[in-house]
């Protein structure tokens, strides 16, 4: 390892070890037992090796070290593998950022609903005989028929993704079911463009790329909604405090306390002011100044 | 070197530092009414004060900076403070611009503003020395953090806002939005950076700390004072 990578390291991977391992022993974030925040961060570090931005351009080089151990800590707090491919990193210019996966959707969701026992989805072919009732005002697949000479890649009609809860939970299960056309809606929010003529893994893959689809749907309400008293949902919530102090800390560390200051023997005549600028300089000076009686119980 | 808090936290910041019959203003955070009156209950008036120094915008550092302009009272500030209150008025031939890291005369008093960390507002401290006594002073409020280590200082005049577990209280009992604490920690000073900040600085030449700014809600002002004045061993005055 070269000495720069071993000090890129150094910054990122070990701080954001350290920093987690601080805030376990003080009690402010919860880990699954069974999660290990260092294979996590020693898989995430070698992935983020090989990842290359837009210009082709490692990203260890090319994102700023702060944005690399948010992108860690969002990893290790959501308690998300890269071993997994539950999370994979991407650059923002100079800023990486760690993206769930489908996997990492439905790692999480199981995790913070334990009633959760198995989560899939199934695709709907042409000709496939599909009953749909409205249950509580949700689509769902009551039964489902298909024809192995249905099973045809490019007849994909649709997909339903399915949430299983335990009997004992007494829980309906939960369905999301979406069209091709909506999948291919969704899809176009991306780099896909349905009018094109490039053959995207969503056209060579359509049934697989549409499950995946279907999982992301239904697992992130599952997420987003699940109750406060779920003790990893609230390290959730505090990921993005954690991120405050972490950039905090850092900047403290790395700025504070060090640099001299003297008198200087010459003086500057101070300028003085013949009129207004016309335009403010900074944009929020103004802003500031006109919002502050919102804001004025604060401190600032 | 005499100082004399006017005021000090959110509701607005003032602070006369008065050597013999030199007198300068820090930071101009209280209403015009408010600053005669406090200047009244400490035996001084608007007389007495030729200069002032503001830091930043924010009105509880710089509301009367307009109006002690009328009155004849030079001000120092920053490029972004002047923009934000020539909204008020002001006497264009009193106010001056600042730049960090400059040394400004004013009168008896030397000045040299440098720049903190208070979110994103350009915000500055202020390195003072009494020109005749060659008594040096080191003024830093709203800020996450100080950059310095200023050598000879006699008086410390410093932010001390928060302390984490009255924050993480307030958030606790619903007094306080998550998206308000990460605010304050992005543009304030807790106790343990003041405290890491005392224990780099040489302080053979100090007499008195200040602490300044301190919030009634998110702190304890005799845990803060204890606090610090077991680290330096110096007298802590809370301003």
């Amino acid at each position: 390892m070269s000495t720069n990578l071993t000090e890129i390291k150094t910054q990122t991977v070990d701080a954001v070890e350290n920093r987690i391992k601080e805030l376990q022993n003080t009690g402010d974030i919860d880990l699954p037992e069974d999660y290990s925040v260092g294979n996590a961060l020693k898989s995430a570090w070698l992935k983020l090796q090989e990842i290359k931005d837009k210009k082709k351009n490692p990203v260890l080089e090319s994102c700023s070290r702060i944005s690399i151990q948010n992108a860690l800590f969002d990893t290790v707090v959501q308690g998300l593998s890269p071993a997994k491919d539950q999370v994979y990193f991407i650059a923002y210019g100079s800023t990486l950022t760690a993206m769930r996966s489908y996997f990492g959707n439905m790692a999480l969701a199981k995790r913070v609903d334990d009633d959760i026992e198995d989560i899939w989805a199934t695709i709907i072919y042409q000709g496939d005989e599909v009953e749909v009732e409205i249950k509580r005002g949700k689509r769902f697949v009551v039964s489902h028929k298909s024809k192995w000479g249905n099973q045809n890649d490019d007849k994909v009609a649709g997909v339903y993704a399915t949430a299983a809860y335990s009997e004992d939970s007494g829980k309906p299960d939960k369905q999301v079911l979406m069209t091709l056309s909506e999948c291919k809606k969704a899809w176009s929010q991306g780099n896909f463009n349905p009018n094109s003529d490039y053959q995207g893994p969503h056209d060579k893959f359509t049934a697989e790329m549409a499950k995946k689809t279907a999982i992301n749907r239904l697992t992130k309400p599952i997420i987003k909604s699940s109750s406060d008293s779920y003790l990893f949902k609230k390290s959730l919530d505090r990921s993005d405090d954690l991120k405050t102090d972490n950039e905090v800390q850092q900047e403290i560390k790395e700025n504070a306390n060090g640099e001299t200051i003297t008198i200087d023997v010459e003086e500057e005549e101070p300028k003085q002011v013949e009129s207004p600028k016309e335009e403010p300089k900074k944009e929020s000076a103004e802003e500031i100044y006109d919002n502050f009686d919102k804001n004025s119980d604060e401190p600032f | 070197m005499k100082i004399i808090p006017l005021s000090s936290g959110s509701s607005g910041n003032s602070y006369v530092i008065k050597k013999d019959d030199d007198v300068l203003l820090i930071e101009a955070g209280l209403a015009a009414n408010d600053l005669k009156e406090k200047l009244w209950d400490n035996d001084l008036n608007l007389k007495n004060i030729n200069n002032c120094i503001v830091s930043h915008l924010h009105l509880d550092h710089s509301k009367s900076a307009g109006f002690l302009t009328k009155r004849g009272v030079n001000v120092l500030m920053t490029q972004s403070a002047i923009e934000g209150i020539f909204k008020g008025g002001m006497r264009k031939d009193r106010v001056f611009y600042l730049e960090p890291n400059k040394t400004y005369r004013m009168d008896n008093f030397v000045v040299k503003p440098f720049d903190l960390s208070h979110d994103n507002i350009p915000t500055v401290g202020f390195l003072v020395m009494h020109k005749p006594s060659e008594e040096l002073l080191f003024y830093a409020s709203d800020t996450m953090y100080i950059a310095y280590k200023p050598q000879g200082v006699k008086y410390w005049l410093v932010e001390v806002n928060y302390q984490e577990k009255y924050l993480e209280e307030a958030i606790k009992e619903g007094r306080m939005t998550r998206e308000n604490m990460r605010r304050i920690k992005r543009s304030h000073m807790s106790l343990k950076t003041a405290v890491e900040f005392f224990k780099a600085q040489d302080l053979s030449k100090t007499e008195e700390i200040w602490v300044l700014h301190l919030s009634d809600r998110n702190s304890n002002a005799d845990e803060v004072k204890e606090k610090l004045q077991e680290t330096t061993g110096k007298e802590v005055y809370i301003a």
